[in-house]
């Protein structure tokens, strides 16, 4: 009780350094004034009596001293030994600090990063205005997913009836944005006025949306978010003020955002927020505005602080029952709403990176099994450094120092190497960090998260290292110290097979968990390679793409089709330029369409359907099986025609000759009847991971095109200035629309396998640190037995051992535990398996290949490994050894 | 200064003699000193540099508080106050003393 006291007073002292020293001071001289008056008094001189004050008092330094000595903590002077002694016992063992360091560092580093990405996904709160009274509401229907955008009459009816203490709406869609020359696509976002006061957002820059909006009277202000005023006007401060045009209309910028807020939801970011229009207006350049109570949008809720989500859900629930019989919108029948819904705004609602929610998980993993291995690898270096340094040990024991000293300048050790593993981890976190970001996909809209460590990270790495300091270096201490020391004094040889016992296992573990993680690398590289489209016969870095977006407010529907079939003509007089074609989705792009189809001999086969010009399978590679390719005879009024794959012509016309036939899609507001022209081979479409199924083509010009990509095939001529050309060919027939997303097929197809690759290139990463790491374990045991062994082996020569035969006796150590080791990890391996799998294609758990690349790299690194250790046991000089003792 | 005997001639004397001059009411380290030196007719002189130290181990032990207050001759000066705590350990010093002091008296009558 009184300790407890007594150690809050001398923390509080910590706090009070200088004001102590000044205190002191002052009370010293007191003391030295009231003695000279007193001296004074009795009739000593002045100058006289000081300088005796002063005498009698002593030395004011030391008094100083003491004084602080007393405030002091016994155990921070005992720490400050501790690390002394710790500094020079490390640099009296570089290899050993550097290779303990650098294995505490990866393990840190990695595992911080992938916390650091997790946190960004899940954890981390919204840096908005409590951001846990916000909710997302959506509305559940009678069947099929929740609907997340919302009639407008509704949360009007909502908002009169004053249930939630703000509703903040939010719609987002591509813009043509034009500041200085040519049109760009950015993705702007529509949000209620009240969007930055309700959410607490303060700019960096500017202000927010004017009181005027704020009161209901619409004015085009914008407001950019702090990356985009950083990529576009190179984070100039007199953006402020200037005027830039959206689908042509002009809008004033007003403000900033803070770099820390990103959107509401995680992983998106829009480049500017605009502001809706009250209800009933709209701009006719600007559908995303508008005010007309028919539109549907998403809407984010703050929960009033008197009730719960429940009773708003009620609430709400109650106007939606009250508003469902009395609205008069066509489509609400359709969408069969039921019920109000409400979750936390970042709950997992399928979000542009819930994908990458499992694999980061996975990684956390592996990761996490790194860091195991790198500190198994640290105690078992540990560990042997305990039994070398046992004399040490045993000769300060028996000088007094008591075990709980010996265990914890030990551990002042381990931690210490923890720290400097920390510091450098998070310097690798940073690298990993980058790394992932690369992983992800750039679609059409784009991913926009910060993996970049940041405080919390940082906390994370720091805990981390200090647990990892003290878990690797608690076993050690403990075991090098438990033995009774006296016995260290006379021989170093006695009492150490427990802690061999320990080592061997740390050693079998790191070869295991290594293994699992190589077969698991294996099992995703392969994944990987197995999901390539090998149907299309043309090489993916020859096709380029060019999405373009015209705005439909802007541009009409015939107005849209001659931009096609003009761009499509200049495409041909290109040179370099193989063949050409336009498609509104195109293979493995971030949009796509199923739907059903139905013939007269069949109904309802599910398939994917794109819209596309002629020319198209020619450009991608699509051989015909029969049939024709669209031509210049397939315009608006001629009959509807579709290209059907052979799976579709299959299942819709079961085996009968397809040419000529009719089918139909259900969902066509024309009810239009197609006949088939063409049969093209079957292949992957949208999706690499399904199998290839049916699929169908109708002519783009037949349709209004919205958000086409250029498709062109460049013949073996260099690729950068196709493109060039292809951009002039733009400019030339239109520069009022925003081209983006340029890149090959290529690199949309490994776009669309984002998650494979990075799951692919993370585990192969972490994979060979870890058999590395697991090497100089291996290394670390053996080298250390055989020194330990040097008069052992000696007298095995000496007596008439072959050097063989001693080889043989060490290597043998080695090959049981890695044999032990490998099979556990094999067993393992399948365990993680059987979670693994539903991510895994074209590959089993036992693939024999994955296995044997495994077991050789493994095996490889083990025979590196042991050889060093093995050679010096074979060089053994039998008179050298038995001389040194 | 030279005919004075060293205050510490047991551990806990010097502490002992502080809590007892602070009986009566709050000091300042002077005071203290002075209290000391003159009761024990300046046979007792406190090395003025070791009192310092001494009341900042006995702040920490919770034995004293210090506050700053005006002293007789109207400077700043720091005093020191005995808490309950204090009260306590002066009376288990003071018996531990008397205790050893009679042991080493008999000691030196007897042996």
């Amino acid at each position: 009780m009184i300790r407890w006291q007594e150690l809050l007073r001398r923390l509080g002292q910590l706090a009070r350094r200088s004001r102590f020293d000044r205190e002191l001071d002052a009370e010293i001289a007191f003391h030295i004034d009231a003695r000279a008056d007193e001296l004074v008094e009795s009739g000593v001189p002045r100058d006289d009596a000081v300088e005796q004050a002063r005498r009698e008092f002593g030395s004011r330094l030391r008094a100083r001293e003491s004084s602080h000595e007393a405030w002091q903590f016994r155990w921070l002077d005992d720490l400050r030994g501790d690390l002394r002694y710790a500094i020079r016992a490390f640099r009296g063992a570089p290899a050993f600090t550097l290779t303990a360091v650098a294995s505490l560092a990866l393990g840190v580093g990695a595992s911080s990063a992938m916390f650091g990405a997790l946190d960004a996904i899940l954890w981390k709160p919204l840096p908005v205005t409590d951001p846990q009274t916000l909710v997302r509401l959506s509305l559940a229907r009678a069947s099929g997913e929740q609907a997340t955008q919302v009639p407008l009459e509704y949360l009007e009816q909502v908002r009169r009836a004053e249930i939630f203490e703000d509703l903040i709406l939010d719609a987002s869609d591509g813009l043509s944005f034009r500041y200085d020359d040519r049109a760009e696509r950015i993705v702007g976002a529509a949000v209620s006025p009240n969007y930055f006061t309700a959410l607490g957002l303060h700019p960096a820059l500017g202000r927010g949306f004017s009181a005027e909006i704020q009161a209901g009277r619409w004015t085009a202000e914008a407001v950019l978010s702090y990356r985009f005023w950083q990529s576009r006007f190179g984070g100039a401060p007199g953006v402020v003020g200037q005027t830039i045009h959206l689908n042509t209309h002009p809008f004033t910028i007003v403000g900033v955002l803070p770099a820390s807020f990103y959107d509401l939801e995680r992983g998106f970011e829009p480049e500017l927020r605009i502001p809706l229009m009250p209800i009933g207006q709209r701009l006719p350049q600007l559908d995303l505005l508008s005010g007309s109570l028919d539109r549907r949008i998403t809407v984010i809720a703050r929960l009033n602080t008197s009730v719960t989500a429940a009773q708003a859900e009620g609430a709400a629930d109650g106007q939606l029952q009250a508003w469902l019989g009395t609205t008069a919108l066509p489509y609400v029948p359709r969408q069969q709403y039921r019920h109000v819904r409400l979750a936390a705004v970042d709950a997992d609602w399928g979000g542009i990176l819930s994908e990458f929610r499992a694999p980061l998980l996975v990684l956390l993993t592996l990761v996490a099994l790194v860091l195991f291995i790198a500190c198994a690898n640290v105690a078992n270096m540990l560990l042997a450094r305990g039994i070398a340094r046992h004399r040490e040990l045993a000769l300060r024991a028996s000088i007094g120092a008591g075990r709980t000293r010996l265990v914890r300048q030990l551990l002042t050790e381990s931690v210490l190497l923890a720290v400097a593993g920390g510091i450098v981890g998070i310097a690798v976190a940073f690298w990993v960090a980058d790394a992932l970001v690369w992983f992800l996909p750039q679609g059409h809209i784009s991913v926009v998260i910060d993996f970049r460590p940041d405080r919390r990270v940082l906390a994370f790495a720091s805990a981390l290292s200090l647990l990892t300091g003290v878990a690797f270096g608690l076993v050690p201490a403990l075991q090098t110290t438990r033995r009774d020391l006296a016995i260290g004094l006379k021989a170093d040889a006695a009492g150490a097979s427990t802690s061999a016992r320990t080592r061997r296992g740390l050693v079998l573990a790191q070869v295991a968990l290594s293994l699992v993680l190589l077969i698991v690398a294996g099992w995703f590289i392969r994944t990987v390679s197995h999901l390539r489209p090998v149907e299309f016969r043309v090489p993916a870095d020859r096709v380029l793409l060019f999405t373009m977006k015209p705005q439909r407010e802007i541009y009409d529907a015939n107005r849209m089709r001659l931009l096609v079939a003009e761009l499509h003509r200049r495409m041909s007089d290109l040179p370099g330029v193989r063949s050409s074609a336009l498609a509104e989705f195109g293979p493995f792009g971030s949009r796509r369409d199923f739907v059903p189809f139905e013939s007269e001999s069949a109904s309802s086969i599910r398939g994917a359907l794109d819209l596309v010009t002629p020319e198209f399978f020619e450009t991608i590679g699509l051989p015909f099986a029969a049939g024709r390719d669209f031509g210049p005879v397939d315009t608006l009024s001629s009959p509807p025609v579709v290209i059907v794959n052979e799976a579709l012509a299959r299942a819709l016309f079961l085996g009968a000759p397809p040419l000529g036939r009719t089918l139909r899609v259900p969902g066509d507001p024309q009810k239009r009847t197609f006949t088939v022209v063409g049969v093209v081979a079957n292949s992957h479409y949208y999706d690499v991971r399904q199998t290839p199924g049916p699929a169908a083509w109708i002519p783009l010009l037949q349709e209004t095109p919205y958000m086409p990509t250029l498709h062109v095939r460049t013949s073996d001529a260099g690729v950068g200035s196709v493109m060039t050309a292809v951009r002039q060919a733009f400019d030339a027939t239109d520069r009022g629309f925003p081209i983006f997303n340029i890149k090959s097929l290529e690199d949309r197809v490994a776009d669309s396998l984002a998650r494979e690759r990075m799951v692919a290139n993370i585990s192969a990463t972490f994979g060979v640190l870890a058999l590395l790491l697991a090497g100089v374990g291996l290394y670390g045991i053996l080298a250390y037995s055989v020194s330990r062994r040097t008069r052992e082996i000696g007298i095995r020569l000496a007596l008439g051992s072959s050097a063989p035969a001693v080889l043989w006796c060490v290597v043998r150590e080695a090959a049981a535990l890695v044999a032990a080791g490998a099979v556990a990890g094999a067993a393992l391996a399948m365990l993680a398996g059987r979670l693994a799998s539903p991510y895994m294609f074209g590959v089993s758990t036992f693939d024999a290949a994955v296995l044997a690349v495994a077991s050789a790299a493994l095996a490889v690194v083990a025979v590196a490994a042991v050889s060093i250790p093995a050679a010096r046991a074979a060089r053994v000089d039998p008179i050298l050894a038995l001389r040194t003792e | 200064m030279a005919d004075g005997l060293a205050p510490d001639l047991l551990p806990g004397t010097l502490y002992m003699m502080i809590l007892r001059s602070l009986r009566a009411g709050p000091l300042h380290g002077y005071a203290i000193a002075k209290r000391i030196k003159e009761a024990s007719e300046n046979r007792l002189v406190i090395e003025d540099g070791s009192l310092y130290p001494a009341l900042n181990r006995m702040l920490v032990k919770g034995w004293l508080k210090a506050e700053w207050g005006v002293s007789e001759n109207n400077r700043k000066a720091r005093f020191y106050r005995l808490t309950p705590d204090g009260r306590k350990q002066l009376e288990v010093e003071a018996e531990k003393f008397s205790q050893i002091m009679r042991a080493v008296q008999a000691v030196m009558r007897t042996a």
